[in-house]
């Protein structure tokens, strides 16, 4: 239990690490390293305001200004690819995902199955849990 | 990323002839990639202002090593702890099988850190293609495990 523990807390400090010093991979959105010009991606984002030209997108808990005319409305959730430019985006794609607040449902949904399955496959006292057949 | 429903769906439709313990228990591990990693990185946006550090151990969860590890640790809760790291491990993959079908734009998962820090996906479907099929398949599931468990009680009696 506690080396099990100690091997998940120094995997979450080796990557928070590797982020650091660039050992994930070319720097994508909120990595300070990034540079004007990088193709970056913005996904999965909530379009919180619009403006003639330009779109706030939120992805918790920061917040993107997308230069671009895409047909978005507020509150719509969207995959934006574009170029990185003096702290903004320049889109030059744009995909909308319309199903997403339904799989947010579907995740406490999911989570409450679990809880109610749990019951049925084992049995016991915790630390003593038995399978059941 | 597939809904949960749909993960626990996966879980139970591929164990559910192995017994409904290790049915469970696939199941419960379909969820504990999204578990680790999603659900408390949306906490940690709810309090807000958390550094970074704390986002980097939810980003271990969602990758194949920190659901092993994951379930090496739930698994000391049983008493047969190999057997249940087996089966949630089963349940693990299935969730990274499922997830790495969906199209994600070319933003894909890493399932090779810290061996390679590169993301992965197959782009199959879409990201949100199973949120439409989700609470159909899950009664599904359902009925068909009933039928199973059922025919298993009546040959064991």
């Amino acid at each position: 239990m506690v080396a099990l523990t100690a091997a998940l807390g120094l995997s979450g400090g080796v990557w928070f690490a590797a982020g650091v010093y660039g050992w994930t991979g070319p720097p994508e959105l909120g990595d300070p390293r990034l540079r004007n010009g990088a193709s970056v991606t913005l996904t999965l984002a909530t379009v919180v305001s619009i403006e003639p030209e330009r779109a706030i997108l939120e992805k918790t808990p920061e917040r993107y200004v997308v230069l671009g005319t895409e047909p978005w409305q507020v509150g719509e959730d969207w995959t934006v690819g574009g170029t990185w430019r003096d702290g903004q985006i320049a889109a030059e794609w744009a995909t909308q995902h319309p199903g997403r607040g339904g799989k947010k449902g579907l995740g406490v949904l999911g989570l409450l199955l679990v809880g109610v399955l749990l019951p049925v496959g084992i049995r016991g006292r915790p630390g003593r849990w038995v399978i059941r057949g | 990323m597939a809904d949960l429903v749909t993960h626990v769906c996966t879980g139970l439709l591929v164990a559910m002839g192995l017994g409904r313990g290790r049915a469970v228990l696939v199941a419960a591990g379909t969820v504990l990639p999204d578990a680790s990693s999603r659900v408390p990185a949306a906490a940690l946006d709810y309090v807000g202002g958390v550094p970074d550090l704390f986002y980097a151990f939810c980003d271990v969860g969602h990758m194949p090593v920190g659901t092993a590890l994951w379930c090496g640790l739930v698994a000391q809760a049983f008493a047969d702890r190999r057997a249940a790291f087996v089966w949630l491990l089963a349940g693990g993959a299935l969730h990274y099988l499922l997830d790495i079908l969906q199209d994600h734009d070319g933003v894909g998962y890493r399932l090779f850190w810290p061996v390679s820090p590169g993301r992965f996906e197959l782009g199959w479907i879409g990201s949100e293609a199973t949120v439409g099929v989700a609470l159909p398949l899950l009664a599904a599931t359902l009925l068909l495990w009933a039928w199973v468990e059922r025919q298993r009680t009546a040959n064991d009696g």
